[in-house]
Order: structure tokens, then C-alpha cells, then sequence
């Protein structure tokens, strides 16, 4: 009997599963179908248009002769997005690693509101569109390299945070508490248990953030009339489409050259 | 002279430098990439800041403007006179806003979808070297291609329109996802596919049998997290697809009408959507776990 | 009561926690009521009882670790229940501790961890930059080669074995000049091989330097072999104090009353670890200043 009864509750487990499966499934068609009549997309146009797509980038993009006497020009803003990044994400982890260490759960200062503050600060700052810092400093700053890298600073400045406290939220809480018991002071427990034990961690995030924010440098960039983002935009809209093409393909290397290096410092550190 | 008694070992361990200072760690075995990593950062760093163009503004005057006009945005939000101008009202910043979303949760089911059948071709034990490689090199090139570039070169290929906008962030999703979900597959036990393998099952019956159970909460949290991005990313880009949406609002606002009060509006519109989409994932990512 | 000559009294300590759990009836749930017990110098003193008897809050509670809610702790003649943040660092430093799972900082190396002991003695400057004196550094190495780690003093921490972790954190209290040291379940995650070896090291270490020595233990074999005195815990309250030679086996029953599954037998090992053993090599001595003489 006792067998009987869980084969029966074993099917009807089975069942239930496949019910929630297909319940899903059925949920995420209509949704798709209900977002696809907000927003007017046509997925047999968009799916359709994807080879012509590429066939069209492909003719139009291949870099000529012409183009490439603006390579100096493409490598040397790409050089200047990519050190916005890093400098963006230098001083915004400077700022990020000193809210973390106090507003994280493990080393942080006992006074909870001063905790909660600064997490809400960082969420706050990060969830900022980027091109609303972009277009409140091009008011005050006008158009130029420093306003982008501002508006990049603020927004990686709540990304990392955020990063950074998780990070320092997930370090064991032993040795922490070890260094209390031997008298330590807050910093030292900071510095000697804190900083050694997320380092890694947070080196790796650090490289991540330099990553990508070459990608929203670009972005940046087409507002504040600097870098790479500038350079793509005026070939492109000048129907200058081998140059653009060339951007492109420097952009792809410089990104993958990055990671690389990035990737390799991140195993010897570990 | 503080003297100690070492055994020979303990003696023969013991390293100084070269002022005769001990040691606190084995010069052999120092790893220094830390030090050197921070040290390339901060040199990169000075040499930005030494060849950045600063612009012909005085930097005090512009930090102090920049800062009232941030009170303006966040502590005086408003559509309507005196502090707004009626550029918006509230029913077209709600409903570009409810466009985002939907653009976003295109973007991100069928980036979930399409990256679901490439991770499978591109996690080391599910797919010959050969593939795995090929379709691992071809998302890292995808990937490090700007979204704002994808989304530029759809609207010119294909035109203006929520289209090219789903295509351009999806390409980058797609490529994140990809990313994400082979190195879920790639931590599965082996033993578990072989064992499944031997007793004759096909590929899909892995696939589907072992394979998804075994990784379906990671993956929902990974497309979760991408959810809040492609949200980010559907604002950031919102300006140049011509879709529409929010961050189309937003550029307006700042770039045509210059009103940091109509700003700080679709701001804290974005900020709430925001906050919602992640409260939201948190939970499904707690339910989905707590379930497993 | 004569406080002279007690150098740790605990007075009717109790904790309570507010109980917060959804469901639960409203009020405190007692993790420690009502213990009281001295220790002198030198003493060493094995607290056993069934896991949730509240051994773990009554160690914690005595360097504060954990906040007592009821009675008092006078240590070297010093009340210290209500001690702020800035005094309580200088009790914390003659009070040291040992915990189950080591607690080291993995990524530093064994010398670096022995010296955090030093820590409480120094600036907040000098500390947070792990900059100690060439007499402090030397100490450290003179320690780590008592527990019997001289060799492996540049080893991060994260590539010793159990045992040696532990080692390294006898050497780290030990670097503190404690009065006094409390050892949480120092062996609970440990081999019978290392259990002992760890046990025989802090017996050792503690009596040549007259420090008293406080050891939640879950081995009951362990704590008669070792101990002075026996103090036995269940559910929060004291039940037994004694001698090795007073705990009977019907004492030992009782304290684990219904949970006698849970006394570890320990079967007796062979008293090294392998690797360097204590005390053996040639003794070569070095001086602060310069090398090996």
C-alpha cells in the first residue's frame, strides 16, 4: 500500500511539474506577444532582416584604401575611450572601495542607518540612466572628453559600489571576527582582514568594469562629441561606411586585447 | 639585542631583505600581480587625466552649476509650469516607459531563447572542440562590439524602429547569455552525461532530461540579471533607434528642451522601473532557488 | 567571595535572545542562565556538553564576543561586563582565542597570521599596514617554530593542513601574551592524529607560560585526559564541576542525558603529525639584528 500510494503522489508530482512547464511557457508567449503589440515589432521582420543585415554591413563596411589613412585618427580615439574607461573606473573604485568597506555587513561600522545609506546611495547612482548624467553635466560642462568621463565616472561609481559590497558582504566572517578577539582596531581588521581576503574579487571586478565600460565610453562618447562613439556616429550619418567599418574592427580588437590581458591578470592574482 | 632560538629548519626558512629586515613573505613566492595590475591602473590613470581635453569652462563655476542642476533634477521633478514646461505629459512618459519594458522582455526571451540552443554548441562537454571554440570566438567577437554600434548599423540596414532597437540589444544579449549559460553547462558533472549516453539516450533526452534540470536555476539567473541590463541598455539606446520609449523621452528633455525638472521626472520613472525589475528578480531568483 | 585570587570569576551569567522567529511565541529563549564558575592562572578547564548546551555563547560571552544579557565577568580583578569598545580592546588583548575553523586569513602567509596576535599592542597606522619591529617578527618565528611550523612560515595559509591551521592559531594567541585563551571546539574539524597533537601543543604551551586555558570540548576522552577541571553544560546551565577523576561515567551520562550519541570516542593516536616535529633539529640561535649566529 505504502508503495501504491507514493507511485500515485510521484505521478502527481510529475504532472504538477509538467503543468507549471507548460503554464511557463504559455506565460512567456503571451507576454512576448502582448510586448510585441506595445512596442509595434514584427519578429518575422526583425528574424527576416538579420542576413540581408549582415550582407548589407559586410558590403558596405569592408575598410578601403581610403579608410584606412584614417586609421591613426580611429586608433588614437579608441586609445582615448579605452583610457576614459580605465580612469573612470580607477577613481570610481577609489570612492566605491572606501563606501563598501563601510557599508558592507562584515567589516562595515556598526550604526546600521550609515550601512543602509550608503547601499542606497549606490543604488540610486546606478540605476541613474547614463545619459541623463551625460546630458545634466553637457549643461555645465559643455561638450568635451572631461564631461564624458564624468558621466562615465558616476554611473561605474554605482556600479562597483554595488559589486564591491557584495564582495566584501561574502568574505568569511571568521577571521574577521578573529582580529576583534585579539584586540585589533576597526582598520586593522579592514586592512588585515578585509582588503586581503576580497582582493582578488574585487581586482576581478575592477578589470569587468573596464570592460565594459568601453562599451558605454562609446555611448557617451556620441552625446559629448568625444572618442570612438563620436568618430563611428560622424562617418556613419556621412554615409562614410568604410571608415565606420574600420571603427568597428579596431574597436574588436582593442575589446578583445583587453580582455585578454585582463584575464590573465586575473589568474595569476587568484 | 632581542636574541631567539630557532631550529635549524625554522633558521634556514627565515628570509631578510636586503637592509637585514625579516621577511614576511618568501621572496620566491611573492605574487606581486596585485601590486602591478593597480600600479598599469594608475598609470593609465595620470596619463588620462594629463591628455584629457577639459573644454574652455571654468571647472569650479561648471562643478557648482552641474550641482544645483542636479538638485533641480532629483529634488524638483516636474511636467507641468512653473518649474516644467508641458513638453510631456504623464500618460506619454508612462507609456514610453511601458514601451521600454517591452522592448526589454523581447530583447531578453528571445536572447534567452537563441543563446540557450548557441551555449549548447559552445560548452566544451557537450559539443566537439572544434564548435565550441568556433562559437566561442564568434560571441567574444559580438560581444566586444558596442550595443550603441549594433543599434546604429540595424536602424541604417534594416530602419528606424523597435526592430532595430530589439536587434541591436539582443546581439549583445545574446553574447553575455551565451557566455554565462555554457559555463553553467560546463560545470556539470561529466559522469552524469556519460551515464546517459551509455543507456542509449539521444542528445535532445540529455539535453532536456539531465542537462536543463540540473542548470535551469542558474540560467534563470543569469537572464534575470540580463533583464535589469537590457532594461539599462534599452534606455540608453532608446535616443537613437527611433522605437520610442523612454529614454527617447529623456533625450528630449535634456537635449532639445534643456528642462532638468521634465528630467528629473522620466529619472525617477527609470528609477522605479528599475527598482521593480530587480526587486522582482531578486524574488524569482529566491523562488527558483528555494524550489530546486 | 575573594576576587585576589581568581583571575577570571564569572558571576550568574546568563544570554537570552529576543525570541524573533515568525511563529514562535513571543518572549526570550535562554541560550545561558545562571553559570557561574572561577578560573585561576594556570588552570586548564574543558567545558563539555551536548551541542546547543550554550558552550559556544558562554566562551563568547566572556571576552564579549556575544553580549551577556544577565550577571558579570570580572577578569584579573576588573569588572569588565559593561566595558566600551576603547578598554574592552585592551581586555581583548590578553584575552585570546582560538576557534574550530581556524579563522585564519587565507591569502597571507603563516608568519603574517601569527603576528595579527600583535595587533591589539600596536597604532592603528602601523597595524593596518602590517608594519611590525624586527623583535616582534622574530617572536612570531620563535612561535611558530615552537608549535612546530618554523619551516613553514612563508606557506599561505590556505595550503596548510588542518592541524597546521590550527597550530598557527595557538602561535597567533600565543603572540598576544594572553592571560588567559578560550578555544571554541579547537579540534572539532580535525583528525584524531592532529586532535591530539593540537592538544598536547596548547597543554604545553600554556602550562610553561602559567596561562589559563578555557577549551569547549566535544571529545569527552580528550577533556578527561587533559584537564584540570571539567565543567559540564546542558541546555544553558551548569551541571557539573569537576575533576577528570569526579567525572564518572554515570556524571558523563547525565550531562549528555538522552544524547549519548553524540560523546565522541576518540581512539588514542600516535602523538605526531609527521612533517617537522616539535623540538627536533639542532637549536640555532638568531638575534634580532642579524643572521643566524
Amino acid at each position: 500500500m505504502g508503495t501504491a500510494g507514493s507511485t500515485a503522489r510521484d505521478l502527481s508530482w510529475f504532472r504538477r511539474r509538467q503543468l507549471r512547464t507548460l503554464a511557463g511557457v504559455v506565460a512567456v508567449v503571451v507576454a512576448f506577444q502582448l510586448c510585441s503589440l506595445i512596442c509595434n515589432f514584427s519578429l518575422g521582420y526583425a528574424m527576416g532582416s538579420i542576413p540581408a543585415a549582415f550582407a548589407w554591413m559586410f558590403r558596405n563596411f569592408a575598410p578601403t584604401a581610403a579608410s584606412l589613412a584614417n586609421l591613426p585618427m580611429v586608433v588614437e580615439q579608441t586609445v582615448s575611450t579605452a583610457l576614459d574607461s580605465v580612469a573612470a573606473t580607477v577613481i570610481a573604485a577609489v570612492v566605491g572601495i572606501a563606501l563598501s568597506v563601510l557599508g558592507s555587513s562584515t567589516v562595515g561600522v556598526e550604526c546600521a542607518p550609515v550601512r543602509g545609506a550608503i547601499r542606497a546611495i549606490a543604488s540610486i547612482f546606478r540605476n541613474i540612466p547614463m545619459i541623463a548624467w551625460a546630458l545634466l553635466l553637457l549643461l555645465s560642462f559643455k561638450q568635451n572628453e572631461f564631461t564624458g568621463f564624468l558621466a562615465l565616472f558616476l554611473t561605474t561609481f554605482g556600479q562597483l559600489t554595488r559589486f564591491f559590497l557584495d564582495t566584501f558582504d561574502e568574505i568569511p566572517t571568521g577571521p574577521v571576527e578573529a582580529l576583534r578577539s585579539c584586540g585589533a582596531s576597526y582598520w586593522q581588521v579592514v586592512f588585515q582582514a578585509g582588503l586581503p581576503l576580497a582582493v582578488a574579487d574585487l581586482m576581478s571586478w575592477m578589470l569587468y568594469m573596464v570592460e565594459t565600460n568601453i562599451r558605454s565610453a562609446t555611448l557617451i562618447g556620441l552625446l559629448t562629441g568625444t572618442g570612438i562613439g563620436f568618430v563611428f556616429n560622424l562617418y556613419y550619418t556621412s554615409f562614410r561606411y568604410d571608415t565606420a567599418g574600420l571603427v568597428i574592427i579596431v574597436t574588436i580588437v582593442f575589446v578583445l586585447a583587453i580582455e585578454a590581458v585582463s584575464n590573465a591578470a586575473r589568474r595569476s592574482m587568484i | 639585542m632581542t636574541t631567539a632560538t630557532l631550529t635549524k629548519g625554522a633558521a634556514e626558512t627565515l628570509e631578510r631583505d636586503a637592509r637585514g629586515r625579516i621577511r614576511l613573505t618568501a621572496a620566491s613566492e611573492r605574487n606581486i600581480s596585485v601590486q602591478l595590475t593597480l600600479f598599469v591602473l594608475a598609470a593609465l590613470t595620470v596619463v588620462t587625466f594629463a591628455r584629457m581635453g577639459y573644454g574652455t569652462v571654468d571647472l569650479v563655476q561648471a562643478a557648482r552649476q552641474a550641482l544645483a542642476d542636479f538638485g533641480a533634477m532629483m529634488l524638483q521633478p516636474a511636467l507641468d509650469p512653473p518649474l516644467g514646461a508641458s513638453h510631456f505629459t504623464w500618460a506619454t512618459v508612462l507609456e514610453s516607459a511601458v514601451i521600454t519594458v517591452a522592448v526589454t522582455a523581447i530583447c531578453t526571451v528571445l536572447s534567452a531563447i537563441v543563446s540557450f540552443f548557441l551555449a549548447l554548441a559552445a560548452s566544451a562537454n557537450l559539443s566537439n572542440p572544434a564548435v565550441s571554440n568556433a562559437v566561442k570566438g564568434f560571441v567574444a567577437i559580438i560581444r566586444s562590439i558596442p550595443t550603441i554600434l549594433w543599434v546604429l548599423v540595424f536602424t541604417v540596414a534594416i530602419g528606424l524602429g523597435s526592430e532595430a532597437a530589439v536587434l541591436g540589444i539582443s546581439f549583445h544579449s545574446v553574447a553575455y547569455l551565451v557566455k554565462s549559460y555554457s559555463e553553467s553547462f560546463e560545470e556539470i558533472d561529466g559522469g552524469v552525461i556519460e551515464a546517459l549516453r551509455a543507456s542509449g539516450a539521444s542528445f535532445w533526452q540529455v539535453v532536456f532530461q539531465a542537462i536543463t534540470p540540473a542548470t535551469i536555476t542558474k540560467l534563470l539567473s543569469w537572464t534575470f540579471i540580463r533583464l535589469e541590463i537590457n532594461f539599462t541598455n534599452a534606455v540608453a539606446v532608446g535616443a537613437f533607434a527611433g522605437a520610442g520609449g523612454i529614454g527617447f523621452q529623456l533625450y528630449q528633455a535634456g537635449s532639445r528642451y534643456y528642462n532638468l525638472h521634465e528630467v528629473g521626472v522620466i529619472v525617477y520613472v527609470c528609477l522605479i522601473v528599475a527598482f521593480v525589475l530587480e526587486f522582482v528578480s531578486v524574488r524569482l531568483r529566491k523562488k527558483y532557488i528555494l524550489q530546486d | 567571595m575573594s576576587t585576589s585570587n581568581h583571575l577570571l570569576i564569572i558571576d550568574d551569567l546568563g544570554k537570552s535572545y529576543e525570541a524573533r522567529r515568525r511563529g514562535a511565541s513571543a518572549g526570550t529563549a535562554a541560550a545561558l542562565s545562571g553559570v557561574n564558575f572561577t578560573a585561576d592562572p594556570g588552570e586548564f578547564i574543558t567545558i563539555i556538553g551536548p551541542s546547543g548546551a550554550g558552550k559556544s555563547t558562554l566562551l563568547r560571552s566572556i571576552n564579549r564576543l556575544i553580549e551577556p544579557t544577565e550577571g558579570a565577568i570580572t577578569f584579573d580583578g576588573r569588572d569588565i561586563t559593561h566595558l566600551k569598545s576603547g578598554s574592552l580592546r585592551e581586555v581583548h588583548r590578553e584575552i585570546a582565542m582560538i576557534f574550530q575553523n581556524y579563522n585564519l586569513v587565507y591569502r597571507l602567509t603563516a608568519i603574517q597570521n601569527v603576528l595579527h596576535g600583535r595587533l591589539g599592542y600596536k597604532n592603528a597606522l602601523a597595524g593596518s599596514l602590517g608594519l611590525y619591529t624586527e623583535e616582534e617578527k622574530l617572536r612570531a618565528f620563535e612561535l611558530l617554530d615552537e608549535v612546530g611550523l618554523g619551516e613553514f612560515a612563508y606557506r599561505r595559509a590556505d595550503q596548510l593542513s588542518g592541524g597546521q591551521k590550527q597550530r598557527v592559531g595557538i602561535a597567533r594567541s600565543l603572540m598576544q601574551d594572553p592571560k588567559i585563551m578560550l578555544c571554541d571546539e579547537p579540534i572539532a574539524s580535525l583528525d584524531p592524529k592532529s586532535s591530539r597533537m593540537v592538544m598536547e601543543t596548547l597543554q604545553r604551551l600554556t602550562r610553561q607560560r602559567g596561562i589559563t586555558c578555557i577549551v569547549n570540548l566535544h571529545q569527552v576522552d580528550f577533556a578527561l585526559e587533559f584537564s584540570d577541571r571539567i565543567i559540564g553544560l546542558r541546555a544553558g546551565r551548569k551541571v557539573f564541576e569537576g575533576t577528570p577523576g569526579e567525572a564518572t561515567p554515570a556524571v558523563i551520562r547525565s550531562i549528555y542525558e538522552g544524547q549519548m550519541d553524540e560523546v565522541v570516542d576518540v581512539a588514542v593516536a600516535a602523538p605526531d603529525e609527521g612533517g617537522a616535529g616539535i623540538g627536533d633539529g639542532m637549536a640555532v640561535p638568531v638575534n634580532a639584528a642579524g643572521g643566524a649566529q
